[in-house]
Formats: C-alpha cells, structure tokens, sequence
C-alpha cells in the first residue's frame, strides 16, 4: 500500500484494445444519454423550483446524479482499459445537510455536471462515428449475402429499375462486384477500430481535463486529509496521555497520600507495641510499593510521548527498543548523512515500535530484522518479520494509521505480507518535515 | 456515619474505605459504576454517598449524571463528588440543582482527612464543602468580561468581603472562618451582613441566606 502522497496520474498511454474500445463506445454513449437526461432534468427542475424550499435539494440531487455517472464512467473505464481515473473530491463530513452543502459548493460535483453537457458533441461523434462506422462496416461487409434483401431499385431513363448498389456511378449488381463492398466494409471496420481507440483516448483525455483534480488541487486535498489526521491523532494523544495519568500515577499519588495518613495514625499510638510496629511497617511497605509503581508508570507513559535516549540519535533509541522488545530482532542503521529533523526521527522510533508490537502480537513472528537506510535526503525503515503474513490496512487499523501518520510528512509506507509471510514493511520518510 | 463510596481505581477505593475505617466511619458499600452506586444506595440508604466524577464505561460525567440521579431519588442524603480536576461544568450541573447537601472536593483533599471527615459532616447536615478549586474556577467563569445581564453585585465586595465569602462558599461555619483569617467571629458576621446587603438578600430564616449567596456568588443561582 502506498500513501496518497505517492499517487500520481499515469502519463502513459493507455492499451486500448479494439473489442474493448467498440465495447467502450457503445456502452459511454447509453451510459452518457441516461446520465445526461437525469441530470438535465433534475438541473432544471431544481432551477424552477428555486423559489421553493425543494429547489436547492432537487439541484444537490443534480449533482450527486452528475458523480453517479461520473462513478459508473470511471467503473467503465477501469474494466475495459484497466486505467484509474482520478476521482473529484470526497465529501467528509456526514448528515443530511452536510449532504446538500457539500454537493453545493462540491467544484468536483459540478465538474462532474460540466463533463456530462459539454461532452454533447464529443457523445455525437461518438455515436455517429465510432457506432456508425462499425455497423456500416459490418453491413458491407456483409454486402454479398444481403444483396439478396435490398430494396435498391433504381428507376432508370430508360423505364426500366435497376437493382443493386450505385455509388460514384459504378453498379455494383453481380456477386462477384459485391466483394468490392465487403472489401470496402473491411476498410471501413479497421477505420472504426482505429477512430474508436483515438475516440476512446479523447474521452478519457477529456474527462481527466475537466473531472481529475489537476496535481495542486491533488496536493491540496492530501494535504487537508493530513492535516486533519494530524489534528486529530494529536487531540487523541493527548487524551491518552491524559487518562493515563488521571488513572495510573495521579491516583497512585493520592493513594500513597491516603496511606501515609494511615501510618502517620499508626505512629501516633503507642510505638513501643511490636505489634503496631509491625502494621506500621506494613504500610511503609504498602507505600513504597505505590511510590515505585506511580514512578514505573510516570517513566513508561514518558517513553510513549517521547523516548529521551532518542534525543541522542536514532541508533541508540533504536538499540533500546530491540533490547526491551518481545522478538529477537537484528537491526542495522545506517546514516551517512547529517541526522534526520528530530520529528523525522521520533516518526521512525515509534513506526518500528509499532512494527515490531504487530510482528509479535499479530503475525506470531519469532523474529524481526529492522534495517534504516538514510539515502540522500529520504530516510528508510524496513521491517521484516518472519511471521504468518496476510497484513492488510484497515480503515480504523494500525496499519492504515501508521500510513496516515508517515502520510503527515509526505512519507510513505509499502506493505509487502503474502499469506504465510514474510511481512516487509517499508516507511520512507524526508529527513526533513 | 453511614458512608457508600462510587470510585472505579480499586487503589484510591480500598484506600478510602480503609481511611474512612480508621477514623470510625461507617462504609456500607464501595461500588465501581454508577448503576451499583443508584443500586447500593437504594438499599442501605447511607448518610452521604462520595462519587467519582468520572465512573465507566466512559470516564466522562458519569458520576455526575449518577449524582444528580441520586438527589432526585433522595434528596435527604448528602452527596461528595469526589474529582482529580476541577470540572466547572459538572460542578454548575449538580449546583443547578441546589447546593444544598451537595459537595464537590479535589481527590487530594483526603490527605488532610479531618477536613474531609468534617466536609463529609457538613455535606451530610445539609451543608456544602466546595474545594477552593472549585469555587475559584467557578467564580472565574461567572465573572467573565462578557458576561451578559445587570452589574454584578460581587464586583463591589472588599477584599476582605471576598476572603469571607470565599470561605463561606467553601461550607465553613462563621468560626471556622474567624480561625482561617485571623479575625474575631464579630468582625465575621459584620462582613457576611455586608455581604448580604450587597447581594440584597432578604431576611429568612436560617442558614438559606448564606446558600444563597454563594449561589449567587458562583453564579449559578438566579
């Protein structure tokens, strides 16, 4: 998998076969007749009823027709030529007016809109030629058998009627001249596969030029995606840190509060009794242990927010985390350069964190080789594990969280997991954010 | 006194329940949720019920909702929520609904367990045991710049008024108060009638004037 960062348009030329391409403009010119009807007519019905309540709805409705078509064209495209076209923006928020709004105002939407009307005469075209072509070609070149259906009389000066074909006033009425037409038919067909292909690329030349986000608007929108991942991964981290310390280490201080209380009450009685020597003991005891718990934990919840061996560069943090790691892993770093931004490095510290947690836990791996690579201004990490395999992203999952993070910095990470393993995953990252 | 506890960290449950023991309190139940909280209280009908803010499943407000819940069953019985921030919010939503017999105290407080054996008295008497924290936070929200409505009456306390009413809004007595500052309890009862004046309470009877002036001082009362 790859982040949306490294997702570029294509610039080679698509293969378009010959069946494929027919095919294609067949089934564009009923997709496009139907979508263009709806639309214009929803258009304009919301046009209409713009002085009503229903006005603005019947117009989004419009819209959300227009991505439909623009959905089942791509969906088209996808089979036929095996090509990606590049989808208009995504709506983010949910609810019914968040709906409305967003078709509104939705630049991909109404491109959508445009791409189905301006596309009229290119659809024209279409139909006349690359259908007509076709079914005239096959017509001639079935000429020598369906001569025997025509109707073509003639009537001559002469009064009589001529049967048969006359163009450029050559007649063509016996059956060997009727091979002509099936030559001719032929002539036609290869003519149609060839403007077919070319109609074929025009359309979807077409479409990327209008629809398909041009690379800055692509830019904009990977990067807006980021930017809310960041916010949010950061508001949930701190909520995190948050609970952590409101359930592990601020409790454990106010229960070792709690407990000196206790001895303190203990101490005040009698202290020569060896008995109530020995309780107050205990609660030393009790409160010591609370003492050294809240520390483990204040010293655990800071390794998870920042690992300070990692201010001392990214081999020694590395070295400490295999060291207290689940799996044996082997690990290599090699930074030639200068030292990646401190950011770039603590990005790196928790992906392999995070790798080496699911190689254990996920993938049962019994061990692990983390090789970082810094090749000129990119940084690479690799994980491989020996595990079961079969890792995928999920939307929500770890996997796709670790893309969407690296995806921050306009990193990117590939996941290499065939059933039955190895897994290999690759972050690279910029050395600078 | 007859005391239920709703804390979900076992450490700080067992650690109260053991304190509250040794200092010769009665702990009837010690739950961990808000539904056994309603539930415990129900059956043993305790003199005051201390509540964590945050109970499961979401470690939100929860104990809040539960306290609130618990005041329109039995109004009678004292409640302490029991917090390790100050929440204003939850603090203004139990107040809502009255400040009497309502407390809302920091966890530390226990440290100092002879004022929180005597907040958890007053609570249960019918009074309130607010946590500095808590009446600062609330009276920094309801002094705010933008605050809409007629000039507030508490703009115009004395220093000393403030330190008075502090206190006061805290639950302690007209001596407990004299203790804190250093004053004669005259001098006391001389500045909470000025107070009174101030906010232009009516003469009723018994302690209703003092709750609501601390209402009004937090400005959670009309």
């Amino acid at each position: 998998m790859t982040s949306p960062a490294a997702e570029k348009p294509k610039p080679t030329a698509p293969r378009i076969t010959f069946a494929a391409a027919s095919l294609y403009l067949i089934a564009s010119s009923v997709l496009w007749i139907v979508g263009v009807v709806a639309t214009s007519v929803l258009l304009l019905a919301g046009v209409v009823l713009v002085v009503t309540p229903f006005g603005l709805w019947v117009i989004a409705a419009a819209v959300s027709c227009a991505r439909a078509f623009g959905r089942l064209y791509r969906g088209l495209v996808r089979k036929l030529f095996r090509e990606r076209l590049e989808p208009p923006a995504e709506r983010t928020e949910s609810g019914v007016l968040a709906w409305r709004r967003f078709l509104l105002a939705d630049g991909g939407g109404w491109m959508e809109v445009a791409f189905l009307l301006i596309r009229l005469p290119l659809a024209l075209v279409n139909i006349v030629l690359g259908v007509g072509m076709w079914i005239y070609g096959m017509l001639w070149l079935l000429w020598p058998l369906l001569r025997n259906w025509d109707d073509l009389y003639t009537p001559q000066p002469d009064g009589s009627v001529r049967r048969g074909l006359h163009p450029f006033d050559i007649w063509i009425d016996t059956l060997p001249r009727s091979f002509l037409v099936s030559v001719a038919g032929v002539a036609l067909i290869a003519m149609a596969a060839w403007t077919a292909r070319k109609l074929a690329a025009l359309d979807m030349l077409f479409y990327r030029t209008v629809v398909t986000p041009g690379r800055l608007a692509a830019r904009v929108r990977h990067l807006e995606r980021s930017r809310t991942y960041a916010v949010d991964d950061s508001a949930a981290t701190l909520r995190r840190i948050e609970r952590d310390l409101h359930d592990g280490a601020q409790a454990r201080l106010v229960a070792l509060g709690m407990q000196l209380v206790l001895l303190k009450d203990s101490l005040s009685v009698d202290a020569a009794d060896a008995e109530q020597l020995a309780q107050s003991r205990g609660l030393v005891d009790t409160a010591q242990q609370t003492a050294k718990t809240a520390i483990t934990e204040l010293r655990t919840l800071v390794r998870g927010i920042h690992p300070p061996v990692l201010d001392q560069g990214l081999d020694p943090a590395l070295r400490t985390l295999v060291a207290h790691g689940v799996i044996p892993t082997a690990l290599t770093v090699e930074i030639p350069g200068p030292r990646p931004a401190p950011a770039i490095e603590a990005m790196a510290y928790f992906c392999v964190a995070e790798l080496l947690t699911n190689a254990a836990k996920h993938a049962s791996a019994r061990q692990a080789v983390v090789h970082v690579d810094g090749i000129g201004d990119r940084l690479r990490v690799r994980v491989t594990d020996d595990g079961g395999g079969g890792a995928v992203p999920r939307p929500g999952g770890g996997l796709a969280g670790l893309a969407d993070r690296v995806g921050t910095v306009d990193g990117t990470v590939q996941i290499d997991s065939p059933a039955g393993g190895p897994t290999v995953v690759t972050v690279d990252l910029p050395t600078k954010p | 006194m007859r005391i239920v506890i709703a804390e979900d960290t076992a450490i700080l449950r067992d650690g109260l329940v053991q304190l509250l023991a040794a200092r010769g309190q009665e702990v009837v139940a010690a739950v961990g949720d808000a539904e056994a909280l309603l539930a415990a209280v129900d059956e043993h009908r305790p003199r005051v019920a201390v509540v964590d803010v945050r109970l499961p499943p979401d470690h939100t407000d929860e104990g809040v909702r539960a306290a609130v819940e618990l005041r329109r069953r039995h109004p009678d019985i004292g409640i302490l929520m029991f917090s390790q921030y100050v929440e204003h919010r939850f603090a203004t939503d139990l107040l809502a609904h009255g400040s009497h017999g309502v407390g809302y105290l920091l966890k530390e407080r226990v440290v100092d367990i002879d004022d929180f054996i005597d907040a958890l008295n007053r609570v249960a008497a019918g009074g309130t045991a607010l946590d500095p924290e808590v009446v600062t936070e609330l009276v920094g929200a309801a002094r705010g710049p933008d605050r809409p409505g007629p000039p507030d009456p508490a703009t115009t306390l004395t220093p000393r008024e403030t330190e008075v009413m502090t206190l006061m809004a805290e639950g302690r007595t007209n001596a407990a108060i004299a203790a804190a500052l250093a004053i004669g309890e005259r001098a006391v009862e001389k500045h909470i009638a000025s107070i009174f004046a101030k906010f232009d309470l009516p003469l009723t009877e018994g302690d209703h004037r003092r709750v609501l002036a601390v209402l009004r001082y937090l400005g959670v009362g009309s």
